[in-house]
């Protein structure tokens, strides 16, 4: 498994820029029904269950590495993951705050507490990125453009 | 006589005014994650659910939160601390109650009970349901990170449960095994 873990880690996780990307991406190989992962190139090179085990390791570790973020840090994740997106991050924030589509980027079986307190921590980068909109712009509330988050 | 009432009469006091407001405390603004639930094996606690801990009731994300100067965004953010802080604790000790209630099944039927563990291992529980217990009545009145060192004696307390339940597992297993083979 740790070849494929390897190989996973070296050819697909390397090219993507942020690790909320990566987490984004591991959990979009998993089935929604089954749970179960997979990767088409990872299957051909390595023995499917190894592909597998290497996919739903690699979904923990993002995952749990994430979860232990400060605040401060996750909301330059955040910003990041906006930025790299390439979508109107006005749009991104309002549809990840109503949505919370990051909800089903969280893998099977990890720890209850993290979860939680990595959901609440995203709602709170989202505030705070919120909040930072409405500061570079000097608004009291929202219906807005997002500036360049990046700055 | 009076002093040793008041001192033992408080803690049980406290008890049963916590399992009381126990109905009505119970997270009632915490809803789809815990739908999800029962999806979710529990884990035991390992390295990360110390980390999570020292995360949780840590002051360094408050101190952030304070330097953005925005009055909504503290007020959320306590909220949702001291969410995710109640939810350990009851999370902790919904898993230990269930861990124990196992045990005493199983003590139930052991022909080789070692009392003095026994013994040891009630006034355990009873710490920790009274360290729970402080937890939820701390947490709900001054938000979670003053609480860091109590919640981490806390965790200490359940794996230190933990320990000593597999350890007796371990001999009743070995137990009859030799009985098995006498």
């Amino acid at each position: 498994m740790q070849t494929a873990y390897d190989d996973l880690l070296r050819r697909t996780l390397a090219n993507i820029p942020c690790d909320l990307a990566r987490l984004i991406y591991l959990a979009s190989t998993r089935d929604y029904n089954t749970g179960a992962y997979h990767h088409e190139g990872l299957s051909v090179r390595h023995r499917p269950g190894e592909a597998r085990d290497a996919l739903q390791a690699a979904h923990r570790d993002i995952f749990y590495k994430l979860a232990s973020l400060s605040l401060e840090q996750l909301v330059d994740e955040l910003e990041l993951y906006v930025r790299v997106s390439r979508e109107q991050p006005t749009g991104l924030l309002r549809t990840w705050q109503e949505l919370e589509p990051y909800r089903v980027a969280v893998p099977m079986e990890v720890d209850p507490t993290m979860v939680k307190l990595f959901l609440s921590n995203i709602k709170l980068a989202l505030e705070v990125l919120k909040h930072r909109r409405f500061q570079l712009q000097g608004l009291p509330s929202s219906a807005s453009p997002l500036p360049s988050l990046g700055r | 006589m009076i002093e040793i009432l008041v001192f033992a009469g408080i803690p049980v006091l406290l008890l049963v005014l916590l399992s009381m407001l126990g109905a009505t405390w119970n997270l009632d603004e915490d809803s789809s994650d815990d739908r999800m639930d029962h999806l979710r094996r529990p884990s035991p606690a390992g390295p990360e659910t110390a980390a999570c801990i020292q995360r949780i009731f840590s002051s360094e994300d408050r101190d952030f939160v304070e330097k953005q100067h925005s009055p909504r965004l503290r007020q959320v953010y306590r909220a949702e601390r001291t969410r995710v802080a109640l939810y350990w604790v009851e999370r902790a000790a919904s898993d230990v109650a269930q861990i124990m209630r196992d045990h005493r099944l199983g003590a139930r039927e052991s022909q080789n009970l070692e009392v003095a563990r026994e013994v040891g291992l009630a006034l355990r529980y009873a710490e920790f349901r009274i360290l729970c217990g402080m937890l939820v009545l701390l947490i709900r009145l001054f938000g979670p990170h003053a609480l860091k060192d109590m919640a981490t004696y806390t965790l200490d307390v359940s794996q230190s449960i933990g320990r000593v339940l597999q350890a007796t597992a371990a001999s009743r297993i070995q137990a009859a095994g030799n009985l098995g083979g006498a």
